[in-house]
């Protein structure tokens, strides 16, 4: 059995795009007219946003999925989306405190964007300590598909309530508006996340796959394995 | 409807059995309540500025308490593997549960007011307002506390977990309520209580309805 | 709060950038170091497909 490169193909790739999307908005893209240089960090940080917003949307249909469907397979990718979705999302919440204190002056400024990011972090991030404390794999795909889709299903319900609680406060900054000058290193980021992204998730998922099998496998009675079985959980 | 009235009088009966437990909790409440004071300052100005968010602080923490303890007694002796035999839709199951702990959390949440009242200043004559807003929020935390203790009592590590997964998702919730209740005893000029209310009614609507749902998934073998 | 345009605030930038790519490197090697081992785990348990 010959596992396919593609994972790796994928992520190669987006190095690549990533370099060049990166160097040319450093360093060729011209300066904003009212946040100068700072500027700069939205050819990361929007591209991430993007990307975060999709992988958890990709773990929901996975959760959707693994509910309807019978087997493990959708399971391992929600994990794989999960994890993934949570670690774009965190680094989202530190790219936006980054953001923020030259612009506003603090690190944190409840816009109601990155404030239902960072719920959303405890959110997901939750399901992920959920399925650590759970040993039986068919429960833990249940429940974690239920968690997942509540969670989601909660993610506009959050947003709405935090941008309106914020908006009696403060006036909205929105870094959202882009001029064209400044689409092309924002588009060759974006894809490179998201080859980033499909990249890991593939992987993540076969990690994923492998694990189901040693706990759902029995171990092969002619040959003596030549360690302990794993424990559940060892390794992370 | 006779499985709902039946299963909400095996809750209740649970309930008024275990009831010296609701005292100990509303003692953890209050001395949170307490304890929030302390750590904010003897102030009187800012204490009653934010004696809405101590409130529901105070409410939220002790609900992990009395969620985490409402599947206790069907945790012992598979007594929930048990009711599920019964041929009674499990979602009915679900809903008795949920409104028993939205019941609990109503009374602990209106206990708490007159401790509200005498820490932070915080009097206000619109009583029937505020019940209102305790009743809606304690029925938002009701809903996927329920589910989610149903989840965790068979889960390790059940006392982190609750609270872990539960927070997040209550955050509506508890702005909300915070907001709706600040309103009501500093008063509203501009008539936003209304829409905060809608903001919970339509938390509750969407998650009594999806909850009840996802609850025989979460509890089936 | 100045009105107008904010200077320099390069060594924001340049966190940004590092915080990226670090917590993505960080995390790509971690799920292939994961998945090595997980492959390893496999063929000592008697598998015989190499990692």
């Amino acid at each position: 059995m010959v596992r396919s490169k593609t994972p790796y193909a994928f992520i190669g790739l987006a190095v690549t795009l990533l370099v060049w999307g990166s160097v040319w908005g450093l360093f060729y893209a011209p300066a904003e007219t009212y946040m100068g240089d700072v500027q700069r960090i939205m050819y990361v940080h929007v591209p991430t946003a993007w990307n975060a917003m999709l992988a958890l949307t990709f773990a929901f249909f996975c959760a959707v999925l693994s509910l309807w469907r019978s087997g493990m397979a959708w399971d391992n990718r929600l994990e794989a989306s999960l994890e993934v979705g949570v670690v774009l999302s965190s680094l989202l919440c530190m790219q936006g405190a980054i953001w923020a204190k030259p612009t506003w002056g603090v690190w944190w400024d409840w816009d109601p964007r990155l404030t239902t990011t960072a719920v959303m972090v405890f959110a997901f991030g939750a399901i992920l300590a959920l399925r650590q404390f759970v040993e039986d794999p068919i429960k833990r795909a249940t429940w974690s598909a239920v968690a997942t889709v509540i969670a989601f299903a909660d993610v506009p319900i959050v947003y709405f309530s935090v941008r309106w609680w914020n908006s009696l406060h403060q006036l909205q900054s929105s870094p959202e508006t882009v001029s064209k000058a400044f689409h092309w290193p924002l588009r060759i980021n974006a894809f490179g996340i998201l080859f980033l992204m499909i990249g890991l998730i593939s992987l993540r998922t076969r990690l994923a796959a492998l694990r189901r099998e040693e706990e759902l496998a029995p171990p092969l009675p002619e040959t003596a394995p030549r360690r302990a079985p794993i424990a559940e959980g060892a390794s992370s | 409807m006779r499985y709902l009235l039946a299963a909400l009088r095996k809750d209740f009966l649970l309930q008024w059995r275990t009831r010296a437990q609701a005292i100990a909790v509303f003692a953890f409440g209050a001395s949170a309540l307490l304890l929030f004071s302390f750590a904010v300052g003897p102030v009187a100005a800012t204490l009653r500025e934010h004696a809405a968010g101590f409130l529901w602080l105070g409410l939220l923490l002790s609900s992990t308490l009395t969620l985490a303890e409402s599947f206790h007694a069907e945790a012992e002796q598979h007594a929930l593997e048990g009711l599920l035999l019964l041929p009674v839709p499990q979602a009915v199951l679900y809903y008795a549960k949920a409104l028993a702990n939205t019941a609990a959390l109503s009374l602990l949440g209106a206990a708490l007011i007159p401790v509200m009242v005498i820490l932070y200043d915080a009097a206000t004559p619109r009583v029937p307002a505020l019940l209102g807003i305790v009743l809606l929020g304690s029925a938002g935390l009701s809903a996927p506390g329920t589910l989610y203790a149903a989840m965790t009592s068979q889960a390790r590590a059940r006392q982190t977990l609750l609270p872990l997964l539960l927070f997040p998702l209550v955050v509506p919730v508890l702005l909300a309520a915070v907001k709706a209740t600040s309103l009501i005893i500093h008063g509203d000029p501009m008539g936003q209580i209304r829409s905060w209310s809608l903001l919970l009614i339509c938390f509750n609507v969407i998650h009594w309805s999806l909850c009840g749902l996802m609850f025989e998934r979460v509890v089936e073998d | 709060m100045n009105t107008g345009v904010i200077q320099g605030g390069w060594e924001f930038v340049w966190a940004a950038y590092a915080v990226s790519a670090t917590i993505l490197t960080g995390y790509g090697l971690s799920v292939f170091a994961r998945y090595r081992a997980a492959l390893r785990r496999r063929f000592e348990a008697g598998s015989t497909v190499k990692p």
